[in-house]
């Protein structure tokens, strides 16, 4: 009783508590999410990795390869004596310096780039880089002495780096929004992109397998190999592609002889076979069977893994027995031992059959039989050893030991590239691959034999943990098994590489200086232009790597795209997997369970790059990395033990502990360890980046401090309950200004962490903030008692483009794919400065509306400040049948009044180009007097300086830009002589029309001038535009209707948009039937409707609301037909739904084609529209014409309509004859013949392919007699 | 022989001075140094497709 009364109190207390931090709600969530989009912006990730690239990254890569030294070569120089007998030189790299944007004119002038400015010029936004450099003479006397001169040089020029727009080094970072407008920037602009020669530039994510990490799988049978484990280990800091390795377990039954079989072999790097794995061990340093089992299976109790280890002990064995009889030991002597130990074997193994049926035996003999072999090969050895009479024990076993390093060593190096070498190199040879070159991240230094042991024991000790089925295998799509490059280490990789080259040229040239006893200037020797142009090569051309070398990734760098603000986000925010698109395997395309909250479900491709091209999620962040050391440090601290302080028999009671793939040792309280260094991660005491995997099963602990890895912010939960609190809330939102406070307080104050995709496998996560009140109300029909997290809000998951899309959560899936696809091509507002740029395609919505169905994310991704569509009012309905297959009717009086209306903005630009030293092109008006091959364009719109003013309307081929190039002597000469420029203007396209809108004049990177001119055009929606709601519901106008034609409800509203309903069925977008009565709703009280996804808004309320305005709860309206006034027999669903239009318009399509242009090579018609080409008259159409039997029409197809072609044969020869028609003679000059002579109609490529043949001495005769005849006349 | 081309004026696309320029002239505004330039709209009369 007493207890009883005691519990209430303490329940009271906590009643109490409770009023002071309440609980937050889902509502609650948001001011956390609009923390963290006002700390982070958009495209963190590439700011942050860049500006890790630019801070920590490129000091290091200078400081790796900074010292070269040059010794001179020994020149043939008689009768010259030096003062010294050797001169060093010695030159280094110290700090680096970059500075702001700079852009030095071509007279000299020197002044900080704007990015506008780079932008319009198409000048390279980038940053000069300085480094200290040290030159060292070290000259050394006859008798010894040195002498060293010191020379520093502060601040040398190395070379321009692109500067990431909005990045810690640009001009505009952290400028205000008015600093912003004043530069001409648009404040929305997110930077994270490049500008290269005036383009902007995304590099897009690379999405790639982690290094340093076990992979086992198994293979599919029938195959050599029943298990593979891989690891591609990389030592941090090394720029070389990872060097592979891998441990195979053979198949049982492909094994030769018959024998146990399941042979374990490894493979290591430059050695052409397969090794055993025991080899491999010996080679380390490890000998005795004892020694490699214990560092393989932990455990001799495990007798099923030790059964597993047998055959490839026995084997290793025969090997170590050949060797030996070929070496040192005697062959009488050897041969007798090795019968001797066969047949003890084969007792053994009779013994071990007998017993294996009396278990209890069995296990306990096991472990006495694997020594068998090692101690009778050592007693062995003793014996013939002793017999040559050496003395004492311990230096017998140094010899034993040392002889069985050797020829397992030996064993390697005859496997490798060593042909015809001594004994000893192959034994360095096979240590140094070993030492370097095999699982180079454990350890390239000396003496890193036992770590390099328990590392490859580990590898195999997973693999056997999978061939015992105790462990299921690897999954190679599990999101916490890959990593992102993003633009830092893309630009770290190039930077590494041209910073290489230009160490090496510096080599070149002081070599060169000292070996021809030149004086060395270090201006000449450092060549700024490798590192400029090669980061230039790469970020403008996408391919990633030395120009014309092979190994180069393309498309990494893309052109950002403007075509809404949507697009340009979604464009930064996108990540690639370079596996092959042909690759028929399905599995990496699948979104993987791993993969929520990190990329967009919706938001991919359709087709070839389905499921390999994703986007971000929003609340993703990538890791940038961060020194693994701290964490060392504090692993020592708190008493992990490393490899040489324990004897491997412990390992299985203890968790091993990885950092970043790395077994740095065990550790025999692994909770204490866990639960210390989050509480240090949610401190901040040790960096949130830094992920923590404890698997309990496994007994592992994998810390992870790495580039690349994708991981998110998530609630902590304590005892069911979440740790951020309602006063917490009431802080973050009634703070003063955004810099106090804020996201980074709740991450510091430790209620929200990162949890990468690895750890996320460790967690507990709610759903939502109510599951965690409904757990703790009612604990049985909780999910779970152990919650260790609470996501956000469930809509984070969603990417930019589909988090646009209202209610998709009511949609089919592949409707929000579509969608995604389609709200990149919408048309809005797609930067505020757009009258400030001159792109070369601009498009840009007339009265764009902020919808009245909205997402919660919308405010974040400023889609009402700059939208994409218009609230329509939109009626599904059948009406004159003009809307049938996905078109729609418009209502043309909206039209006329303005909706969707836009601007279509091209740019032209052209330069006077140098050609020569004093040739130069001209901007001017031509004149048709003394200049050629002018265009037959209007150049009547041009001013003196050769360019059309703004406000002039232009239109077909009127030329805008006119430029004219002098004509050289020889060319005129040919010409008539009062020709004395040729034509090179550049008109407009022939099938748009404009008004010029700007015309701009400068001078660009070269100090050429340079113009841009914007031509702009009005684009009113009319028949064949294409638009769409935000439900992949696309449709083109198939007619439009006045108002009075337009159907009307009883309030007299005409829809704008009228669509069939037969594309709402077997679609199943339901969100948009929802989103139109939401948007009544909407409309009529005035207030936006909230439609994110996964909140309780149901349709219901919805409904009920709409009843309230006083119209039909579902939406239905009774409407009157607008041609005859008769009320229509259904009531029409009705209400405002957003649109989007396309940039799809029928104007940029319409061609049509009679005659016109030929290409000149085949006189076939020239192709596409912009070429006035002709429409392809395909195989299947050619298949259809001669299924239907019409070869007259195919005839003037394929022949008279391309290329008919007239020729003159010989009739004797079947060659083409030499034909005057102007003097009507005829001629074959080889048969001699002036009469004979046929004309033959060919196509003109056939004719082209005669020609071809007979340029090859093959001569395709065209015969117009029968065979015979002709046979008769030759014979 | 040519007509001597006459100068063209433009605008500095900072401080929006007029700037006249000859052909062979540096790109570059007479009062701020500025060398983006924008041509100045036409004297011609512009007739308008009011739709």
């Amino acid at each position: 009783m007493m207890m009883d009364l005691e519990d209430e109190n303490e329940y009271d207390q906590q009643m109490d508590e409770e009023d002071d931090d309440e609980e937050i709600t889902q509502e609650d969530a948001w001011a956390v999410i609009s923390a963290y989009f006002e700390d982070k912006g958009l495209v963190r990730q590439q700011l942050d990795s860049f500006d890790e690239f630019i801070q920590n990254t490129m000091q290091e890569i200078v400081d790796e390869s900074a010292d070269i030294e040059i010794r001179p070569e020994s020149q043939h120089n008689p009768g010259h004596q030096s003062d010294f007998a050797e001169t060093i030189y010695k030159i280094s790299f110290g700090q680096i310096y970059l500075s702001k944007p700079m852009m030095t004119e071509s007279d000299g002038e020197t002044a900080t780039l704007f990015p506008k400015a780079a932008r319009l010029r198409n000048l390279t936004y980038s940053a000069p880089l300085y480094v200290d450099v040290s030159k060292r003479v070290i000259k050394k006397g006859h008798d010894g002495e040195e002498v060293t001169e010191t020379q520093d040089f502060t601040k040398v020029f190395i070379g321009k780096v692109p500067i990431m727009l909005r990045s810690s080094y640009c001009t505009l970072f952290q400028n205000s929004e008015k600093d912003l407008t004043e530069l001409g920037e648009c404040p929305y602009d997110q930077g994270g992109y490049f500008i290269i020669n005036g383009s902007e530039k995304v590099l897009i994510a690379q999405e790639k397998m982690s290094t340093n990490h076990v992979y086992v799988f198994k293979k599919r049978q029938p195959n050599k190999y029943a298990y593979v484990g891989e690891v591609r280990s990389m030592a941090e800091s090394q720029n070389r592609p990872p060097s592979t390795m891998f441990v195979r377990m053979l198949s049982r039954a492909s094994a030769k002889g018959g024998s146990s079989g399941q042979y374990i072999r490894a493979t290591l790097p430059y050695i052409r076979t397969e090794i055993p794995i025991i080899i491999v061990f010996r080679a380390l340093g490890f000998v005795a069977d004892k020694d490699i089992l214990e560092h393989i299976c932990y455990d001799f109790a495990d007798t099923q893994m030790m059964e597993l280890l047998r055959p490839s002990l026995e084997e290793a064995f025969v090997i170590q027995n050949q060797q030996s009889r070929r070496g040192r030991l005697k062959a009488f002597a050897i041969s007798a031992v090795t019968d001797a130990v066969s047949q003890i074997t084969d007792v053994v193994i009779c013994r071990l059959k007998e017993e294996a049926s009396n278990e209890g035996v069995f296990k306990i003999e096991i472990p006495t039989f694997y020594f068998m072999d090692s101690i009778l090969f050592l007693a062995t050895v003793t014996a013939i050893l002793g017999r040559n009479g050496e003395n004492g024990n311990g230096h017998q076993r140094y010899r034993f030991v040392t002889a069985g390093i050797a020829v397992a060593l030996d064993y390697i190096g005859k496997r490798g590239a060593t042909v015809g070498v001594t004994k000893e190199k192959r034994i360095k040879y096979a240590k140094d691959i070993l030492q370097k070159e095999m699982l180079p991240h454990v350890g390239v230094g000396e003496y890193c034999e036992t770590k390099k042991a328990y590392y490859f024991g580990y590898i195999i000790h997973r693999l056997l943990l999978c061939a015992l089925g105790r462990r299921a295998e690897d999954d190679r799509d599990h999101y916490g098994n890959k990593r992102l490059d993003l633009a830092g280490p893309l630009l770290g990789g190039l930077f590494r590489m041209l910073f290489r080259k230009l160490t090496r040229d510096v080599r070149g040239y002081v070599q060169k200086c000292v070996d021809n006893g030149k004086d060395v200037n270090l201006q000449f020797a450092i060549k700024a232009k490798t590192i400029t142009s090669g980061l230039k090569y790469s970020l403008a051309t996408g391919n990633w790597g030395q120009a014309n070398a092979a190994g180069t990734r393309a498309g990494v760098s893309q052109v950002l795209n403007r075509l809404t603000y949507a697009s340009t986000l979604s464009h930064l925010r996108r990540l690639n997997s370079p596996i092959g698109r042909e690759g028929k395997l399905a599995k990496p395309r699948q979104l993987h369970n791993s993969q929520w909250g990190m990329m967009c479900p919706a938001e991919t491709p359709e087709g070839q790059a389905c499921g390999l091209v994703k986007n971000l999620a929003l609340m993703v962040y990538i890791t940038v990395g961060s020194a693994a050391y701290p964490i060392l440090e504090f692993l020592e601290e708190w008493g992990t033990e490393n490899f040489e302080e324990i004897s491997p028999a412990v390992i299985p009671q203890a968790t091993k502990i990885f950092v970043n793939g790395c077994w740095m040792g065990i550790h025999r309280d692994p909770d204490m360890l866990v639960r210390t260094l989050r509480k240090l991660r949610r401190r901040v005491d040790v960096n949130t980046e830094v992920g923590v995997v404890r698997d309990i099963r496994l007994k592992e602990l994998r810390i992870y401090t790495d580039y690349g890895r994708c991981s998110r912010p998530l609630f902590i939960v304590d005892k069911q309950r979440l740790l951020i609190k309602k006063k917490d809330i009431h802080s973050l939102q009634q703070r003063e200004s955004p810099e106090d406070g804020g996201w980074h307080d709740l991450v510091a104050k430790g209620f929200i962490e990162y949890i990468d995709t690895e750890e996320e496998e460790t967690t507990m996560i709610s759903m939502t903030i109510n599951d965690l009140v409904q757990a703790r109300l009612n604990p049985e029909e909780a999910y779970s008692d152990t919650y260790t997290h609470c996501e956000i809000h469930p809509s984070l998951i969603l990417g930019v483009c589909a988090s646009i899309i209202p209610f998709p959560d009511h949609n089919q899936s592949p409707r929000n794919t579509y969608q995604s696809a389609m709200g990149k091509q919408a048309m809005g507002i797609y930067v505020t400065n757009y009258q400030f740029r001159m792109d070369t395609l601009a498009y840009v919505l007339y009265y764009p509306q902020k919808p009245l169905v909205t997402t919660r994310a919308m405010e974040h991704l400023h889609f009402r400040q700059l939208p994409a569509g218009i609230n329509a009012i939109v009626a599904i309905s059948c009406y004159s049948g003009y809307n049938q297959e996905d078109s729609v009717i418009m209502n043309q009086s909206s039209i006329d009044r303005g909706f969707f209306r836009s601007l279509f903005f091209r740019s032209y630009r052209d330069e006077e180009k140098k050609m020569g030293t004093l040739v130069k092109e001209d901007f001017g008006r031509p004149d048709r007097a003394n200049t050629m091959g002018m265009r037959h364009g209007s150049y009547d719109k041009l001013d003196d300086d050769g360019l059309a003013p703004p406000g002039t309307r232009v239109s077909g081929e009127d030329v805008i830009i006119g430029k004219t190039t002098p004509l050289s002597q020889e060319e005129a000469q040919g010409q008539a002589a009062r020709y004395s420029k040729r034509d090179h203007s550049i008109s407009l396209r022939h099938s748009e029309t404009g008004i010029v809108d700007q015309v701009l004049l400068t001078t660009n990177a070269d100090g050429l001038r340079f113009v841009k001119v914007r031509v702009r055009s009005v684009r009113i929606p009319q028949i064949g535009d294409k638009f769409s709601s935000r439900h992949g519901q696309k449709g083109t106008v198939g007619m439009t209707y006045t108002q009075e034609d337009m159907p009307w409800t009883v309030e007299g509203i005409t829809p704008d948009i009228i669509v069939n309903p037969h594309a709402i069925p077997s679609r199943m977008t339901i969100g948009q039937l929802i989103e139109c009565i939401m948007g009544k709703v909407a409309a009529h009280m005035g207030k936006e409707g909230d439609a994110t996804p996964f909140t309780d808004v149901t349709v219901d309320n919805i409904s009920k609301a709409l009843h309230k305005c006083g119209y039909q709860m579902r939406g239905f309206e009774t409407m009157y037909n607008g041609h005859t006034g008769r009320r229509l027999s259904a009531m029409i669903f009705l209400g405002p739904t957003y649109y989007q239009r396309l940039k799809h318009m029928v104007d940029d399509k319409i061609h049509s084609r009679g005659r016109g242009p030929v290409q000149i090579l085949t006189r076939q018609p020239a192709e596409g529209r912009s070429r006035d080409g002709g429409l392809r008259f395909g195989e299947m159409e050619r298949d259809c014409m001669i299924a239907h039997g019409a070869a007259h029409f195919l005839k003037e197809r394929l022949f008279d309509q391309s290329d008919a072609y007239r020729v003159h044969v010989c009739e004797r020869c079947g060659l083409i004859a030499i034909a005057n028609l102007k003097k009507n003679s005829f001629e074959c000059r080889g048969c001699k013949n002036k009469t004979d002579i046929v004309q033959v109609y060919i196509p003109y490529a056939c004719k082209l392919l005669f020609q071809e043949l007979m340029a090859m001495a093959i001569a395709p005769r065209m015969l117009t007699k029968e065979v015979k005849a002709i046979k008769k006349k030759g014979a | 022989m040519d007509p001597l081309p006459e100068p063209v004026s433009y605008l500095c696309g900072d401080c929006g001075v007029e700037n006249t320029l000859k052909p062979g002239d540096v790109i570059q505004c007479r009062e701020c140094g500025y060398r983006i330039l924008y041509k100045k709209r036409t004297r011609r009369i512009v007739q308008y497709e009011a739709r």
